[in-house]
């Protein structure tokens, strides 16, 4: 009982330095818990998605024009093989879609990439959500679809706009979570019409395509489901030509691949903060134990051991924390849903879901816990407080570091507000050693993150993170069959583009091998110079028909490395040995790829051409150039033959998806930062003011005013912050592009670099400087209280 | 006769404890001439100590009517009284109050950076160190030499801006008798050069430095006496003096 009243009095002495500590637990809390709950929760939304869909774990769509189902026989006969059902989408060329967009503005335009796969919706072969209904869809009624969610913000739709494939009008029945292909990192859409309407298109002249949905008898999760989707999909359908097979592994890394960035982010700023939070903590608790030197020793005096106040003390800060988590754990339930919807939104999966119980938890006795092991800790000076040392001589005398302390004789040039201002903060070094920290810190990671958004807000430098070459249009044939006229025409385009717009051409194609026994993205290029590629980490590029460069992620995982063999199967079995030249990143398929040169390709199928050609405008266009020139070859050269993409279309709704989880969170570093300066400026200068209360009277009783005082209050704040976020740029400069490696790494890009322009690098830390200006300036009005009564010794 | 530069008139301090209202000083009429070492004796708590700060304006009184030089101090803000005090009035406390973060000669300087530029300061502050004999110290800071020496820094930032006034709040209190003397030492020697000075203390020693000296009872001035110029000489006379003179106040 006793050690309670003395916490509660302490805390009523400390009001300023409690709300402070209890302010940022509070948000610490909320953070923490709405992060944990969120990265808990998106996992097991994908599985629930995965499971409530039905979705197979791998699909195959047959995509020549006259397959047939024959594949799904030599599949069930596979001992791995639980299940094959056979469906038949409809492939409809985006320029044959059009649609009505947010009905009142009556928008004409048409989505998708190269275009869109079109099915029957049956219940029974699996139920989507739709958002905004509590259930899942039953049915989709005559002349309605039902398209996904990505496509409700991408292009500004609404239920009930119109929708014209190949002229036949749909009214949209509303948004679907698609967790297959509701990405934007995955470049294949799905729509679902009713079962007629589904008939009536298939009887149209669009393309058929067969479908095959593939269970394995694996588990999901068991150690085996890896291993058998990886043999099964390596080895069976290498063979298949026109076959495009996407996994549910895939996926789930695809699909996750930006929410999980995003949340590693924020996860990681957060427990800054929890660390900044103990550092002040820290500071504040020793601050109060020097402050209270002669009441501890009254304390002491009259019956208290050192024991008893230690724990009184610790008991005064837990509490206020535990308080503050608890409340943050209750502020967290309104943030969750926001904060998971928007990460959610760059999966294309709905968000649903509450506070993860166990998590918070957790954090509330985390944050409880650390806080009275850190507050038990720093108290330790108590056990040597001596009652009569106490009272008698009040606490020990003060030492000024004599380094770095500049005499005002040489700041005489400066002005005498400034001049004191850099002299107090000189020579109380320890005082503001937490705010360097903190502000040093708290720059960095708001330049990290503003950086991270930077390099996705420019389409060139995010084209150069995933690994692509740079392009303003890509030119690809869209005919399946090898009819030679398709590729003599290519050709023909492809120069007189080439000539007449002085464009920089390479071929690019893409597609699966076996490589070392693994299905690998295999990305050909030709020629890699001058197309804006990111340069190989070590080596070349492949010159040569026998080279190959190696992902890094390959690189780890064959074991590999320059000047090593490795080994490609044929689909009739036979083994063409490469040399690995390189190791070039790339962001396709988590890191799972290789690159080779056309020559390469031509030798594993001397028929192979590539079907895809890149065109980098000239650099000295303008942006408004560039545009009319893409428009008009699209307008000019897009046919049922030739697909022509504008970077805008093939990259945009990636982008624009990124651009959309990358931006909150960014502001919400931001705004975190803000929310931790002032906090941390406020108990600071309350703890500043209250030490130097005398120094305050002495000052006003030789002449400063009290607007002067203030002045060269904040203007340390200020100078501190701005060496700290200077710190934190110098911070950002040399470990910046290891850290934001090291995330970018689990994404297979291991090798990311930032250079961040001057407004990147300094708008954080000027707003950081005037928020402790502002903060401190306004504790400062404390100094107009104190008064020359203060040095009366009566 | 010299001039009247410092006057109060009908003086009241009050403070509000507790509930009750504590009245420190009561109706005090004042005055303080040109070049006098004026010294204000009385016993603890008989409010000789607030009227030092009211009559310096870092207090403000509750009311009565202060005046420097035709100024009224109840008509100035917080910052006319703030540049006041930087100018024309200095002061020494008791406990020295010196900056402890900085340096003695920059003690003794940044009040002086208030009103001149940083070269003249900077000689005024080496001719007042030296002139108190700490010209040795000026980079220590205060923690690092003697209660004697930080007095005598405090007396040499108390004038730097060659005030009108220097009040002293009991500058020997704190100090042993030694360092007591030589602080009264350097202040006699201002005076005899003209400084005016209004001093506080206890201390007869101190006390027989003035010029005039008053006496304060339950914040009433009850007495006044004149003295000579004190020109180290006749120590013990003027003790005697002042003990008669005290104990007739029954002091």
């Amino acid at each position: 009982m006793a050690i309670l009243k003395l916490a509660l009095s302490l805390l009523k002495k400390h009001k300023a330095y409690a709300m402070t500590i209890f302010c940022l637990s509070l948000i610490v809390s909320l953070m923490l818990t709405a992060v944990l709950t969120v990265i808990n929760r998106t996992a097991n939304l994908q599985n629930d998605s995965f499971s409530s869909s039905k979705s197979p774990d791998f699909m195959v769509f047959l995509l020549s024009e006259d397959y047939d189902f024959s594949l799904s026989s030599k599949l069930s006969a596979r001992d791995e093989v639980k299940s094959v059902r056979e469906s038949v989408a409809v492939f409809v060329i985006r320029q044959e879609i059009l649609f009505a967009g947010a009905a009142a503005k009556n928008e004409v335009g048409s989505f998708g990439q190269e275009g869109l796969y079109i099915l029957p919706y049956q219940i029974e072969n699996g139920a989507f959500k739709i958002k905004g209904r509590p259930d899942q869809l039953e049915n989709i009624g005559k002349g309605e679809i039902i398209l996904p969610l990505l496509y409700e913000n991408q292009y500004s739709l609404i239920e009930g706009d119109i929708i014209n494939i190949t002229g036949i009008e749909f009214k949209i029945l509303g948004f679907f979570e698609d967790p297959y292909f509701g990405s934007p990192m995955v470049g294949t859409r799905r729509v679902f019409v009713n079962s007629e309407d589904f008939k009536l298109l298939n009887t149209t002249e669009n393309r058929s395509v067969g479908c095959l949905f593939i269970d394995l008898n694996s588990q999901m999760g068991d150690h085996d489901y890896g291993e058998n989707l990886r043999s099964l999909t390596s080895n069976a359908f290498y063979g298949e030509e026109d076959v495009f097979v996407v996994t549910k592994a895939e996926i789930r890394q695809f699909a996750m691949l930006v929410p999980d960035l995003v949340a590693a982010i924020l996860f990681a700023f957060t427990l800054l903060s929890l660390v900044i939070t103990l550092y002040v903590l820290r500071y504040a608790v020793l601050s109060g134990v020097e402050g209270n030197y002669v009441t501890l020793g009254v304390f002491k005096a009259i019956g208290f051991i050192g024991r008893q106040i230690r724990i009184a003390i610790m008991l005064k800060y837990a509490l206020i924390c535990a308080i503050g988590a608890v409340l943050g754990v209750f502020l967290s339930i309104p943030a969750i849903p926001l904060f998971g919807g928007i990460l959610m939104d760059a999966a294309g999966l709905i968000w649903s879901g509450s506070v993860w119980l166990s998590g918070a938890l957790l954090v509330i006795v985390a944050i409880f816990a650390l806080i009275g092991l850190i507050t038990f800790m720093n108290t330790n000076k108590i056990k040597k407080i001596s009652p009569v040392r106490a009272i008698s001589f009040g606490h020990a005398p003060v030492y000024f570091a004599k380094r770095l302390n500049l005499s005002l004789k040489r700041l005489s040039c400066l002005p005498l507000n400034l001049k004191m201002a850099l002299k107090q903060m000189l020579t109380r070094r320890k005082q503001y050693t937490v705010l360097l920290i903190i502000a040093t810190l708290l720059a960095f990671m708001v330049i990290l993150m503003g950086s991270i958004s930077g390099l996705f807000d420019n389409d060139d430098t995010a084209l150069y993170v995933f690994g692509n070459p740079q392009f303003d249009f890509s030119l690809s044939v869209r005919a399946t069959d090898d009819d030679g006229d398709f590729y003599q025409k290519f050709d023909e385009l492809t120069a007189e583009f080439a000539e007449k717009y002085d464009a920089v051409v390479y071929d690019i194609a893409e597609s699966y091998t076996v490589l070392e026994n693994t299905r690998v993205a295999l990305v050909c290029f030709e020629p890699f110079d001058g197309i804006g590629m990111i340069e190989p980490l070590k080596g070349r590029f492949p010159q040569y028909e026998n080279e190959l460069a190696l992902s890094p992620v390959m690189e780890l995982q064959f074991e590999k490395t320059i000047g090593d063999t490795v080994i490609i199967t044929k689909p009739d079995g036979e083994e063409v040995p490469f040399i690995v030249v390189g190791i070039v990143q790339s962001i396709r398929d988590i890191g799972v790829n290789s690159t080779i040169g056309i020559s390469g390709a031509k030798r594993l199928n001397p028929d192979f051409s590539a079907s895809n050609r890149g065109f980098i405008l000239p650099a000295n266009l303008t942006v408004k150039e560039r545009e009319t020139i893409v428009d008009e070859v699209i307008e000019k050269y897009e046919s049922d033959d030739f697909s022509v993409m504008s970077k805008d279309v093939f990259f945009g709704q990636l982008l624009d998806s990124i651009r959309a989880v990358l931006s909150p969170a960014t502001a919400v570093a931001y705004a975190l930062a803000v929310v931790l300066v002032a906090l941390i400026t406020f108990l600071l200068s309350m703890i500043a003011i209250y030490r130097e209360n005398t120094d305050i009277g002495i000052f006003k009783s030789i002449g400063f005013t009290s607007g002067q005082l203030r002045i060269q209050f904040a203007l340390r704040f200020l100078l501190i912050s701005l060496i700290g976020g200077l710190f934190g740029i110098i911070l950002n400069l040399v470990a910046g592009n290891y850290l934001l490696s090291l995330i970018f790494g689990l994404f297979g890009v291991p090798k990311v670099s930032l250079s961040p322009g001057a407004f990147e690098l300094m708008f954080p830390v000027v707003l950081v400087s005037i928020i402790a200006l502002l903060a401190a300036f306004l504790v400062s009005g404390r100094i107009k209280q104190v008064s020359g009564r203060v040095l009366v010794a009566e | 006769m010299s001039k009247i530069i410092l006057s109060a008139k009908d003086l009241c301090k009050s403070y509000a404890s507790g509930g009750l209202q504590n009245h420190v000083l009561k109706n005090v009429d004042f005055e303080l001439r040109d070049g006098e070492f004026c010294v204000v004796m009385g016993s603890s708590g008989s409010g000789k100590s607030t009227l030092l700060y009211c009559l310096s304006g870092m207090d403000t009184a509750t009311s009565g009517e202060i005046t420097y030089k035709d100024k009224q101090f109840e008509k100035l803000n917080e910052d006319k009284l703030a540049r006041l005090r930087r100018k024309d009035f200095g002061f020494v406390f008791q406990q020295m109050h010196l900056v402890a973060n900085l340096s003695i000669f920059e003690n003794i300087a940044v009040p002086g950076y208030l009103v001149s530029k940083p070269p003249k300061v900077h000689a005024k502050a080496e001719e007042l160190m030296e002139k108190v004999g700490i010209s040795a110290l000026n980079k220590r800071l205060p923690s690092q030499v003697s209660g004697g020496e930080q007095q005598r820094a405090a007396v040499a930032r108390a004038l730097i801006n060659s005030p009108q006034i220097l009040f002293a709040d009991e500058p020997t209190g704190s100090l042993n008798s030694k360092a007591g003397l030589e602080v009264l030492d350097i202040l006699s020697e201002f005076n005899r050069g003209g400084q005016t000075i209004l001093m506080v203390t206890h201390d007869i020693k101190a006390a027989i430095r003035a010029t005039r000296l008053i006496y304060i009872k339950d914040g009433k001035l009850c007495s006044e006496m004149e003295m000579g110029l004190y020109q180290g000489e006749n120590e013990k006379a003027r003790e005697s003096q002042v003990v008669a003179w005290l104990t007739s106040l029954g002091w």
